[in-house]
């Protein structure tokens, strides 16, 4: 489904994402794991056609991010590490927003509101504005934004901080039925805990360049994901 | 701990001077320096300079032994302004502080917090009640004679004035924190109070030259008036000529009012300060929303933008009600204009019509909503950009925006001129085509500044709206273009009819909005894809 090859990206003199390449199957959740500054945000801008890149290629379906970016956007989602949505809209305004932009009919966009909104809670305080949003709030709005035109793959950067325990096992569900429904996952997580119970496959990103990927049991073996992102990190 | 918070506080009313937020680097020392002078230059040379000229047209007085009434009104104007200063900076740098919470959580006593806050507003009351308190007392000096208790109360009149509005900005910023909290559109209402002080402003500003003259006419009658019905104005003007009584007693009173007024805000000052929920809960009912197409969700995004703050409104969009004003204006003294200033350009008719094209599009100049749209986007741009909308509809919307929202205004005020002035019906026609494509041709241009000169790193929405290039472009530029349409006639209204000249500005406007509309959609799509 998703291909990246070679994706290479500097900012100035340093290398941020280095010759890195990855495909993702549909089904798949994929997981992004590196440490801070490793190149993970970049890669995940790159990928959904917001950061442009030096070399290599990014596809969705045959679909490129470069020479097709309408084309590719409408297929995929995507949710930041922080969410600074549009402050000046109500919670309900910007749904409604995204839907039309996505071209979700008023029936379909209707119905998945009510759905996920009901979901995290969070139907009640539509009316309000996004500014009086806590940041878990603003999280929760950004994932049903990003679950409004049912997409085919979503793309997400930290995606359970600021959200409380039920909406995180919320969210985790919603994501396995993406996945059942023949859509993929592609998101990047510092709590490898989860990482290791919800992802199907992973990568390690370190300075840029991707050190290992596979499946959950090729990475990790009989070790915790933990224990080997840490000899991972160790190794010069 | 009160120093390091003075420290920290002046650090940040200082900080623009030092530090480049734009190029997010230090300014060098002469940079520095240049802003101080240029500071120093509008503050003493501008508004000392006004205030200076007023004292001296007010000296008369003086010279008839009114000396009090002098110092009265100066001193009263010095409120004003100083209050005018830092009534907003009370409310905003006492209750909207953005570290409140985190200096509450501290171990600081809250008066610490208080007082270094308060420092910054004292300065600027002190600052501008100086700039009107000062050059009055120079003009006292220079008409009466000096004595110790005249020396005294002189000396202790800036202190005094800059005490008692602080304490004035205190009470009025509790109140704007009060009602803030319970207001409802507050963008809206923000915009109609600010209107209303514009019009105020210029109402006052066009009858003080009458007014003065009439009040330095009959002092006398004033004076004694003054005296009988506002005793506490003539006791405030005589401290200010060192009579002792009025001396002690105007400062003991200031010195009470404000200690009763910080005694009753540190009271309440965690309360307002750490109160977020200003508006009413509005609970979510499901009804069935519209469906847009991705333009107009765009524009629409862009207008929500618009109206939901006051200082796009008042900096961007100005211009509409002045159109309006003017509209309103022409229609009502249409008549007198006719008859009065008509008359004095007879056999020069084009440059009345030039003239009139020349103020629509100067004033179609002063919305430049588009020209800090791109900015704007700041933190926000990851969202526009990974959505499936063409760079080309996202810059769209925002010009277009900008003409939807000039266009009607525009044509209102070019059609009141038309009303007046009369034109034989083809230029009428070309007049009113010319301001329409002033108005898409101003449009593109704002856009064009705003993509030339973007800044996507401000904390303060006022830095890309009020203080940012692109906007200072637009609207020079425009202004600029707008008065060559004028001038210019000046030159070609000798060998040309208006009708053809128009023509020809016309047809070079339609040109340039091409060039730009092309520039756009091309090199501007680019920059925007690149940010």
């Amino acid at each position: 489904m998703l291909k990246i090859e070679h994706l290479t990206k500097t900012f100035g003199d340093k290398k941020a994402v280095d010759d890195l390449s990855l495909e993702i199957g549909a089904g798949e959740i994929y997981g992004f794991i590196g440490h801070n500054g490793a190149g993970k945000t970049t890669t995940l801008k790159s990928v959904c056609g917001i950061q442009s890149f030096d070399s290599g290629s990014v596809t969705l379906d045959g679909l490129s991010v470069i020479s097709d970016p309408i084309a590719f956007k409408k297929q995929i989602a995507y949710i930041p590490d922080n969410p600074d949505l549009y402050d000046f809209m109500s919670g309900i305004k910007y749904l409604n927003f995204i839907a039309d932009i996505f071209k979700v009919d008023e029936n379909t966009r209707a119905e998945r509101i009510e759905k996920y909104a009901g979901i995290f809670s969070l139907t009640d305080d539509l009316a309000q504005p996004i500014s009086a949003y806590s940041h878990g709030m603003k999280q929760k709005l950004a994932i049903i934004s990003a679950w409004l035109h049912n997409p085919r793959l979503i793309i997400m950067d930290e995606p359970f901080v600021g959200l409380d325990p039920k909406a995180s096992h919320s969210l985790k569900q919603m994501m396995r039925e993406i996945c059942e429904n023949g859509g993929a996952i592609f998101f990047s997580t510092h709590v490898l805990e989860v990482a290791e119970k919800l992802c199907d496959k992973v990568a390690i990103i370190k300075d840029g360049r991707l050190i290992k990927k596979g499946t959950m049991d090729e990475v990790k073996g009989d070790e915790s994901l933990e224990e080997v992102f840490l000899e991972l990190e160790a190794e010069k | 701990m009160i120093k390091t918070l003075l420290k920290k506080q002046f650090s940040e009313i200082f900080k623009a001077y030092f530090f480049d937020a734009k190029k997010n680097k230090s300014r060098s020392k002469t940079s520095t320096v240049l802003y101080f002078l240029l500071f120093i230059f509008v503050m003493v040379g501008v508004m000392g300079a006004m205030f200076g000229a007023l004292s001296f047209s007010l000296s008369p007085i003086i010279a008839l032994g009114f000396g009090w009434l002098y110092f009265a009104v100066m001193v009263l104007l010095s409120i004003l302004f100083g209050v005018f200063g830092s009534v907003f900076s009370t409310y905003s740098g006492l209750y909207l502080a953005k570290d409140n919470d985190l200096l509450l959580s501290m171990p600081i006593p809250v008066r610490a917090i208080m007082v270094s806050r308060l420092l910054g507003v004292y300065l600027m009351g002190l600052m501008y009640s100086s700039v009107a308190i000062i050059p009055a007392i120079v003009v006292y000096f220079i008409f009466s004679k000096a004595s110790v208790m005249s020396i005294v109360g002189a000396l202790l009149l800036p202190v005094t004035v800059s005490l008692f509005v602080l304490a004035l900005s205190c009470i009025f910023g509790y109140f704007v924190a009060k009602i803030s909290l319970k207001l409802k559109n507050k963008s809206f209402v923000t915009v109609l109070i600010s209107l209303a002080f514009f019009a105020l402003y210029y109402f006052v500003y066009f009858k003080a030259s009458a007014f003065l003259g009439e009040f330095i006419k009959n002092v006398m009658i004033y004076g004694e008036n003054i005296k009988e019905r506002a005793y506490v104005v003539y006791i405030i003007g005589r401290s200010g000529e060192g009579a002792v009584v009025p001396l002690v007693a105007v400062n003991l009173v200031v010195s009470v009012l404000l200690f009763v007024t910080l005694y009753v805000i540190s009271k309440s000052f965690i309360k307002i300060a750490t109160s977020t929920a200003a508006v009413k809960r509005v609970k979510y009912y499901r009804k069935r929303e519209k469906m847009h197409s991705s333009l107009s969700a765009v524009m629409l995004k862009e207008l929500k933008r618009f109206t939901s703050s006051p200082n796009y409104m008042l900096n961007c969009g100005l211009g509409i009600v002045f159109m309006i004003a003017a509209g309103v204006f022409v229609l009502i003294k249409g008549g007198a204009i006719r008859e009065t200033i008509l008359p004095q350009f007879s056999g020069y008719e084009g440059l009345t019509v030039a003239a009139a094209c020349a103020v629509v599009c100067m004033l179609v100049s002063m919305n430049d909503i588009a020209a800090p749209s791109v900015s704007l986007e700041g933190k926000t741009l990851w969202q526009i950009r990974s959505l499936p909308v063409g760079t080309n509809t996202i810059l769209k919307s925002k010009y277009l925006l900008q003409i939807c929202i000039n266009i009607i205004p525009a044509l209102f005020c070019a059609f009141a001129a038309l009303v007046v002035l009369r034109p034989d019906i083809l230029t009428a026609i070309l007049f009113v085509a010319l301001c329409t494509a002033y108005v898409v041709f101003h449009a593109l241009y704002s856009l064009y500044c705003g993509l030339h000169k973007v800044n996507l790193d401000w904390t303060n929405e006022v830095v890309p709206i009020k203080q940012g290039l692109s906007v200072v472009f637009a609207i020079f530029g425009g202004w600029g273009v707008a008065i060559a349409i004028g001038a210019l006639f000046l030159i070609a209204g000798a060998v040309m009819p208006v009708g053809v000249y128009l023509f020809i500005i016309l047809s070079i406007i339609l040109l340039l909005s091409a060039f730009i509309y092309r520039w756009i959609n091309t090199s501007g799509v680019r920059v925007f894809e690149e940010l």
